[in-house]
């Protein structure tokens, strides 16, 4: 029986399929509940990629691969087909990164780069240091923040094939959106951060067992949280008038982005939540777990990133609210969030008629890709005609005059008729304050389309080491925020997957002594030995 | 008549029975009617953001039309009003410094006292710009608190947050010499030297390049003009490891900064009172 492979790699997570080839079925699937790389977002990524050699972070991403790899314990193995944004695919492949990192002329120009092509393209394993008399298929990628990921949105979502004017959306930590009318498209990717995907928020977690996914608003508020098995079932429930919590249920540890959506909801209906202010300075979901007003001014910014850029997109099209037909929600946010609290956080538009919640779309790409290889050229073929009006929002006029409506908002408490107000100066429409009666069409249970006979949860076990001399005191080790750090003795064990990066580097400033430096971390090299 | 006046007597004393509250009240403004105190005045007291108004009001009605275009963000009416004034023959100086200022000082007020928001502020600093260009047209030089130039460092392009800074700068008196995103150390440096300025204030969003900043602050300390660093992709620790500059979370941290730097103090001293 001929087998196949197909892998997203996400920003925060990376998910891979074993497929017959045979039947075409889908026989496994295994889940790196964490992108291994330190840091938080894509820009984190590659600056950890920059400074500590792009050769270490491909080498961790194609370990976390290849042990994904083992796990599905593929048998006459043919080919693996990836998909991700250009930035992980380019890690993964092992290629230049150093022109997706940086958004002006001036950088790339003294560096005097020349980008590589990005086209989808076929490497043998070898290759990039995937097994050996294997094919690996790279889909394209477009430009920084557009690439192969985007294009699966829009193909398996159903969004190209319907002649209405639509949107679509990948809720992830890159949000990549599309806008639909007549022929023309229109793209954009806002930096929503990791919010979305539960992290950033002082609680946050992904969507792992003991995470609060959801609330039920009746009397108090009812928690729902994720069990062993990834299903929603009540937890703590939340008395809001004392400030207190009934630990019933499954306990919680933390709260995913699907969870900040529908608390920030639950607190914007009843008037708990008034941005940037919450009524006590803050809502406890349990023990240790608080939503602070921090978070709701976190939770506002990729709130903001995702409306104003939805917005701007109409604006760029010339259509008003109004002619949305259809809204397509794809990733695993945009899969499990309730639609109409999404809508109501300003994350969903105001009026599509139809909102679809689509899954995992870069997977099935992926999957597409395994089972047939020749589809690249029609990819190659396409992604410049479909890509050719992209907005770059970070150097749009009009996403700033919105974005700047968004931070007043949430960040200060600026009232809706304001912001309306400023953006009709601008001679920008409105968001409009009454909702529309959408049909929703769920199209899957869970945000990986099929499972086939067995979904596994896999964590990461790279961790960076280090031998350091000191006394001891474990400031470093307390000092992390992400419990990535430990200590035995004199060795140091950082665990890469876990650990914020260089955006933190919280352990090196806490150091009485100024041993510590993460410089002096070597990548220990995974036992695979160990997954068999 | 008199039987009148018993009728009302009688009324009175049922009211004391019926609604000793409401005939409480009554007597009092009686008394205070007595004692010559305008009851009307009292229900309109004057709320902070009226106050904030009055305060900055120039006195000069033609001036304070000016502040008032600059306070509503009317780029429009406030080179329409300055326009007018300069060819009234009215000094550039005194425009700048008794007009357009008191506009964009108010919005800064009510900002404080969040009764005003950022969209507002960068609305008037629009306006302001306007009227101070004319101005500047005739004068050369606007008298100002210190003069910083203003970037979002090379690679980056995420100017927001810069233009929000440089607003609120600007409606405190600097003058600012915004370059604009994706500036290089070189034409930074340039543009330090052109401007002879106290204060740079360099910001960006991407962790990628936030290098750059550190690369500025280290050229610019022969220059001996720091270098106020903010951003989403900043924070204190990563300022704290190089000299020559010092951190700000908002907007109105860079304001704290300048103040100090054009006050003469150095960049360790700041960094000692703000960090």
């Amino acid at each position: 029986m001929d087998q196949a492979i197909n892998i997203d790699i996400g920003t925060s997570g990376i998910r891979a399929q074993l497929l017959n080839l045979t039947d075409s079925s889908v026989l496994r699937t295994a889940i790196l509940s964490r992108n291994p790389l330190p840091g938080a977002n894509v820009f984190d990524h590659m600056d950890f990629a920059i400074n500590y050699g792009q050769g270490i972070a491909h080498e961790i991403l194609v370990s976390a691969v290849n042990s994904l790899i083992n796990n599905l314990k593929p048998e006459n193995l043919k080919r693996v087909a990836i998909c991700g944004n250009p930035i992980q695919l380019s890690i993964f492949e092992g290629i230049e990164i150093r022109d997706l990192a940086f958004a002006g002329k001036n950088a790339l120009e003294k560096l005097h780069l020349k980008p590589p092509e990005r086209d989808g393209h076929i490497v043998p394993g070898s290759e990039i240091g995937l097994c050996k008399d294997i094919d690996v298929i790279i889909p394209p990628s477009v430009r920084h923040e557009i690439g192969a990921d985007a294009l699966a949105m829009m193909i398996k979502s159903g969004f190209l094939d319907t002649p209405e004017t639509c949107m679509v959306t990948d809720y992830g930590t890159n949000a990549e959106m599309a806008l639909k009318v007549g022929d023309r498209i229109y793209t954009g990717s806002a930096a929503a951060g990791p919010v979305i995907e539960g992290q950033q928020i002082s609680k946050g977690m992904l969507a792992t067992p003991g995470a609060i996914a959801d609330l039920r608003l009746s009397g108090g508020w009812q928690a729902l949280v994720l069990d062993g098995e990834l299903r929603l079932v009540e937890g703590p429930r939340i008395n809001l008038r004392n400030g207190t919590f009934k630990t019933t249920g499954y306990p919680a540890k933390g709260i995913t982005g699907t969870g900040v959506i529908s608390l920030m909801y639950a607190g914007l209906v009843t008037g708990i939540i008034k941005p940037p202010r919450i009524e006590g300075s803050k809502i406890l979901l349990g023990k240790e777990i608080a939503f602070t007003e921090e978070d709701v001014i976190e939770a506002g910014k990729a709130f903001g990133a995702l409306r104003a850029g939805h917005l701007t997109l109409m604006h760029e099209a010339g259509i008003e609210y109004e002619d949305l037909e259809t809204m397509y929600m794809c990733g695993a946010s945009g899969t499990y969030v309730d639609p109409l609290k999404a809508r109501f956080t300003g994350i969903v538009p105001a009026t599509p008629k139809k909102i679809v919640q689509c899954g995992n779309t870069s997977l099935e790409l992926a999957k597409d890709l395994a089972f047939d290889p020749d589809y690249l050229s029609y990819l190659n073929e396409i992604k410049t005609s479909i890509l050719a009006n992209h907005i770059m929002f970070a150097s749009s006029p009009i996403f700033a005059a919105i974005y700047v409506q968004e931070i007043a908002l949430w960040n200060e408490g600026m009232p809706l008729e304001k912001y309306n107000a400023n953006l009709e100066r601008s001679g920008i429409q409105p968001i409009p304050q009454k909702l529309q009666e959408s049909i929703i069409e769920r199209r899957c249970e869970r945000d990986i389309l099929e499972p086939g006979e067995s979904l596994e949860i896999m964590e990461c076990r790279w961790n960076f080491f280090a031998t350091i001399q000191c006394s001891g005191c474990d400031a470093c080790v307390k000092g992390c925020p992400e419990e990535a750090l430990s200590r035995e003795y004199e060795s140091f064990k950082i665990n890469t997957e876990k650990c914020l990066g260089t955006a933190c580097r919280r352990c090196e400033e806490r150091c009485p002594e100024e041993k510590f430096s993460i410089s002096n971390f070597k990548l220990e090299r995974p036992e695979y030995a160990e997954m068999e | 008549m008199i039987r009148h006046i018993d009728v009302a007597v009688q009324k009175i004393f049922e009211m004391k029975e019926k609604e000793p509250v409401k005939f409480k009240r009554l007597i009092d403004e009686g008394i205070m009617l007595g004692l010559g105190v305008d009851l009307d005045d009292r229900s309109k007291e004057m709320t902070p953001a009226n106050h904030i108004k009055k305060h900055n009001r120039p006195k000069d009605p033609e001036y304070a039309a000016v502040a008032e275009a600059v306070i509503e963000g009317d780029r429009a009416e406030t080179v329409k009003l300055t326009t007018a004034l300069l060819g009234e023959g009215k000094d550039p100086t005194d425009l700048v410094l008794n007009a357009l200022m008191p506009g964009i000082q108010t919005v800064c007020e009510l900002y404080d006292i969040g009764e005003s928001y950022v969209p507002e502020i960068l609305l008037a600093n629009e306006a302001l710009i306007g009227g101070v260009e004319l101005c500047q047209e005739r004068i050369g030089e606007v008298p100002s608190q210190g003069r910083v130039v203003s970037l979002v460092i090379e690679g980056d392009v995420h100017d927001i947050g810069k233009n929000i800074v440089a607003a609120i700068l600007r409606a405190n008196g600097f003058e600012v010499v915004d370059l604009g995103s994706d500036i290089t150390v070189e034409t930074a440096v340039r543009a330090v030297k052109a401007a002879n300025a106290d204060l740079v204030t360099g910001t960006t969003l991407m962790s990628t390049t936030k290098g750059g900043l550190k690369a500025l602050a280290e050229v610019l300390d022969t220059e001996d003009v720091p270098v106020a660093c903010g951003g989403a992709a900043i924070d204190r620790r990563f300022v704290e490891t190089f000299g020559n500059s010092v951190y700000g979370k908002t907007p109105l941290d860079a304001v704290k900064i300048a103040r100090k730097v054009c006050e003469g103090k150095n960049w360790k001293d700041v960094r000692k009172e703000l960090h």
